[in-house]
């Protein structure tokens, strides 16, 4: 089941779940976003569908993000002020906002909530997520395909599922191709920094991987691939700007409504508030032919 | 061989932001002056540095871009702690506060931008010497000049007058005073070296190691910087030692994990930090006497007239 | 002629209550032209950064809540700094005081264990906080290693040494593998003062320590021995004070109180163990430290302030949508401007002519 933010926003719309609000009354909906919104990958991409969703609906809706908002203490307090400034449907964009969400919308049975990635959920609570390892699977079986070395370089921010899962499924699927090739991982232990991603990209290298994969948030290590030569595969937006011919495919979190038709208000949109259940988000994994890679 | 070529030129390329910002710091601290925000610094410098070099097309002109901005911020550190005489240490992080948000709001119109990073030297027939050629010849001109920079600390601070003033000034401000240097206006001077170096250091991230400006790209090197000063108990040599060692182990354990060393990762990452403390403790052991630390540093001056 | 600072004979009590309000002057004149500039209403922001977060009470509790951990911080640095020992590593003593108390809730979770847990989980978390500081205050002792340096480094250990234990040994079972430890039972929570809020029993603690703080250097010998230290070495080795000592005795009990407050922080507004425990509370702390003056009712006006600040710039991102940067430009100013006006306790201005100058040259 697909469905979008903007899925989500004009069924509490169409609904009119939030009875107390009269038709001049704007819904509003607020977005809690970890990093700063010019981060070129995970808020950035929540920040595309939160412009989307204004572009969209226009003068029906009012924004609000809060960024930067650590995963700790805090996390709790920004949400309910999101609360408190009057927001009827609220994104917690991180996984590490799970509990605080859940605190707050047992709190206010009247607000509803989105949680990207975590599965604790409440009447008021939903979850949503992408199926990345698809197109980690994907994107596994391109890079046995188009490696001459036999060795993939990966680099891992940390261990968490939504990670590993990706390195199990890269692997799984270029096993498929090449029984012997190998995953060389490396965990960078940070979602950013662009100066340590581009090391260990260039350590992957060194060690003879010819396909980097990368599960970090800067296009560090597709600028390093293409300056070298070698072939990668972005993540969460488009990094083809940073390795025109070195990009294979990318990752992109397309939370918003623009790229997938299966995004426009419909029947599929909830009505009352839904209790649970993930819903898998749009994700693109684009096979992007180039010169280099057609060649051979 | 060519895999240890490879990681040599990591470790340069890894190293050179903490020793160009480091080596600005040391010469702060020398005129005893402590400027807690190299990182606020860093950070600006690369906002600005990459704001200049898209602008304009050019590298040079991005890495004076990011120069200049590195400078004002330490100017507004001067008028604190030494125009006004506030503490050294709060004025410092305030200015690390401060310097992020700048450089979130300068560099906002530029994020998702490319440019073209330094270029590598090439000179043929020099650079293809196997095994150091590269190394001696081939990397950015950044890595060269933070040699060069440091060299040229060394010599001011321990073989021309105005160094041994600089030197004097932060060991005992009082005296240097009375002997009719002006220590306020030296450690001006001081300050503002400690703030180019900072922006160049901020610049060179993304003017030649990663060619895209990101809010917060500095990720701590500005505070890593700093350490290395300690580390280096305020002397050239060891600093440069310091900031290899650091970019050496941070690389190698990169490497190690590629290897596949059956170790968590985190204890990995957390060498680099172990190793300076070590080392540092051994060395500290070592040495005899006091401390090296100038004796001035951090305290406040204001001239009695 | 010149303008020129010059020492006051005597610190300016006058200045000292006044130099808050010059500084609060200067920050909304420079407020009006920085919104100005920005197209925002300036009364507004000003409004929304300064009287709202005061005016009802659920921002208030939230003021408390984000100040306990920078007041109890910043009072234990404050010892340290006043006998000259840099520890500039609270945020990896936090840490480390976290995740030894954490162990206690981890150990017991589940079991039938009674009302000792949290009192436990206090203590260990103390001295947990305590031992680490004395790792970089031994290593000056004994080898003369910088402190500054070795307090920084042990801050990175912390950090990952946490991710380690929660994405590992100690990582929910039915966590569906996400980096955090189970949610603490009751026992081991820290309580809260009012049913439905946030405010929780670490507000107290501050308080007491505040009040430990100033009877420590107001009234006892270890106080007194501690600011001679710092103000005056050389004397106080004349009068048999021992420096090192001191520097191992502030840097266990900041640690100790850095730990403290780890814990706390994790028992009480965060309910388990995961990265990310702090928004860099251990650095904050230092300028709340000096914000306020070093003195412990000084410091608890400060981390008030600073916390307050913060909620502002949340309200108002969310009310007039202003950046999240143009708030850390504006604390930054806030701050430039509080420290430079406390400046001018201890210091005032004086314009100098410059033939004084030369003459003063020639002798």
């Amino acid at each position: 089941m697909r469905k979008s933010l903007l899925a989500l926003t004009a069924g509490l719309l169409l609904a009119g779940s939030i009875s107390a609000a009269s038709a001049a009354d704007k819904l509003k909906v607020g977005f809690i976003y970890l990093g700063p919104v010019g981060d070129l990958g995970w808020t950035y991409q929540h920040e595309l569908a939160r412009q989307a969703l204004v572009k969209e609906l226009g003068d029906k809706i009012e924004t609000t993000f809060l960024e930067n908002v650590p995963e700790g203490p805090d996390a709790e307090r920004s949400i309910e002020q999101l609360v408190r400034a009057g927001n009827k449907l609220i994104f917690t964009t991180s996984f590490g906002y799970m509990d605080p969400t859940l605190k707050v919308a047992k709190k206010y049975p009247n607000v509803h909530f989105e949680h990207a990635t975590g599965y604790k959920r409440n009447p008021n609570m939903s979850t949503y997520s992408a199926k990345w390892y698809q197109g980690r699977y994907i994107q596994g079986l391109i890079a046995a395909k188009m490696s001459k070395s036999g060795v993939l370089g990966y680099i891992g921010s940390f261990p968490i599922p939504e990670v590993v899962s990706g390195i199990n499924a890269t692997i799984l699927a270029a096993q498929t191709i090449n029984p012997n090739i190998k995953v060389k991982i490396i965990w960078a232990n940070t979602w950013f920094d662009p100066g340590k991603e581009a090391d260990a990209a260039k350590a992957l290298i060194d060690q003879g991987a010819d396909v980097i994969m990368q599960h970090t948030d800067s296009p560090a290590a597709m600028q390093i691939a293409s300056e070298r030569g070698k072939l990668a595969f972005g993540q969460d937006s488009e990094m083809i700007k940073f390795g025109p011919k070195t990009q294979l495919t990318s990752i992109l979190d397309t939370w918003g409504p623009t790229t997938s038709p299966a995004s426009r208000p419909s029947s599929t949109a909830p009505g009352s508030p839904r209790t649970a259940g993930a819903v898998s988000t749009a994700i693109c994994s684009r096979w992007r032919p180039t010169p280099t890679c057609l060649t051979t | 061989m060519e895999l240890i070529e490879a990681i040599i030129l990591a470790v340069l390329a890894a190293s050179t932001p903490l020793l160009i910002a480091a080596t600005g710091e040391l010469v702060t601290e020398r005129s005893g002056v402590l400027n807690l925000g190299v990182e606020g610094m860093m950070i600006v410098g690369a906002a600005c540095g990459f704001a200049g070099a898209w602008l304009t097309g050019s590298i040079f002109i991005g890495a004076l871009f990011g120069i200049i901005a590195g400078t004002l911020m330490s100017l507004v550190f001067a008028l604190m702690a030494l125009g006004l005489a506030v503490n050294q240490v709060a004025t410092g992080l305030a200015l690390t506060i401060l310097g992020i948000g700048l450089s979130g709001l300068i560099g906002a119109g530029f994020v998702g931008e490319r440019i073209t990073p330094a270029m590598h030297l090439y000179i043929p027939g020099l650079t293809d010497i196997p095994l150091i050629g590269r190394v001696l010849f081939g990397e950015d001109a950044f890595v060269y000049f933070s040699l060069a920079l440091i060299i040229g600390v060394w010599w001011f601070l321990y073989r021309t007058r105005p160094g041994l003033i600089l030197r004097a000034c932060g060991d005992n401000h009082v005296s240097a005073h009375a002997l009719g240097y002006p220590v306020l206006r030296i450690r001006t001077f001081a300050v503002m070296f400690g703030g180019a170096c900072a922006g160049l250091a901020g610049a060179y991230l993304p003017l030649a190691y990663t060619p895209f400006f990101i809010p917060g790209m500095t990720a701590g090197r500005g505070w890593i910087a700093l350490a290395l000063v300690v580390f280096s108990s305020w002397r050239p040599g060891r600093l440069v030692v310091g900031a290899y060692l650091f970019g050496a182990v941070t690389i190698l354990q990169l490497h190690a994990q590629g290897w596949g060393v059956g170790i968590p990762s985190q204890f990995m990452s957390a060498l680099p930090y172990l190793a300076t403390v070590i080392v540092l403790v051994l060395l500290s052991r070592a040495r005899t006497g006091g401390s090296t630390a100038p004796a001035a540093l951090g305290t406040v001056f204001v001239p009695d007239r | 002629m010149q303008l020129v600072l010059e020492k006051r004979a005597e610190r300016s009590n006058t200045i000292a209550l006044v130099s808050p309000l010059i500084a609060i002057g200067l920050t909304i004149a420079t407020m009006i032209v920085l919104f100005a500039i920005l197209g925002k209403n300036p009364l507004l922001a000003l409004h929304a950064y300064f009287i709202a977060p005061l005016t009802d009470g659920y921002s208030l509790q939230e003021i408390a809540v984000k100040a306990t951990p920078l007041v109890m911080i910043a009072i234990g640095l404050s010892l340290c700094y006043l006998a000259n020992a840099w520890n500039i590593g609270a945020e990896g003593q936090f840490l480390i005081g976290a995740v030894a108390g954490s162990w206690i809730a981890v150990k017991t979770q589940g079991t039938d264990a009674g009302a000792w847990v949290l009192p436990a989980m206090l203590v260990l978390a103390a001295a947990a906080g305590a031992l680490y500081a004395l790792i970089p205050a031994i290593c000056k002792v004994k080898f003369g290693a910088s402190e500054i340096l070795t307090s920084l480094m042990l801050v990175y250990v912390a950090d990952l040494f946490l991710d380690y234990l929660v994405r590992g040994p100690w990582r929910d079972p039915h966590g569906f593998n996400f980096p955090t430890t189970a949610e603490f039972d009751p026992v081991a929570t820290v309580p809260l003062l009012i049913e439905g809020g946030r405010l929780h029993l670490g507000s107290i603690i501050a308080l007491l320590v505040v009040a430990a703080a100033a009877i420590l250097l107001g009234r006892t010998i270890k106080g007194f021995e501690i600011r001679v230290v710092g103000a005056a070495p050389r004397a106080a080795r004349f009068g048999g004070f021992n420096a090192n000592q001191l520097v191992i005795l502030t840097f266990a009990v900041s640690g100790a109180l850095a730990g403290l407050a780890g814990i706390i922080e994790v028992a009480g507004p965060v309910g388990h163990l995961q990265p990310g425990i702090s928004p860099g509370y251990g650095f904050t702390a230092i300028i709340v430290a000096f914000l306020g003056r070093l003195n412990p009712l000084g410091i608890l006006i400060a981390g008030l302030f600073l916390a307050l600040t913060f909620i502002g710039g949340e309200q108002a991102q969310i009310a007039m949508k202003i950046p999240l940067d143009v708030t850390k430009v504006f604390q930054g100013i806030l701050l430039f401007y509080v420290l430079a006006c406390d400046s001018l306790i201890l210091y005032r201005f004086k314009l100098v002519f410059p033939n004084r100058q030369v003459a003063r040259g020639t002798h």
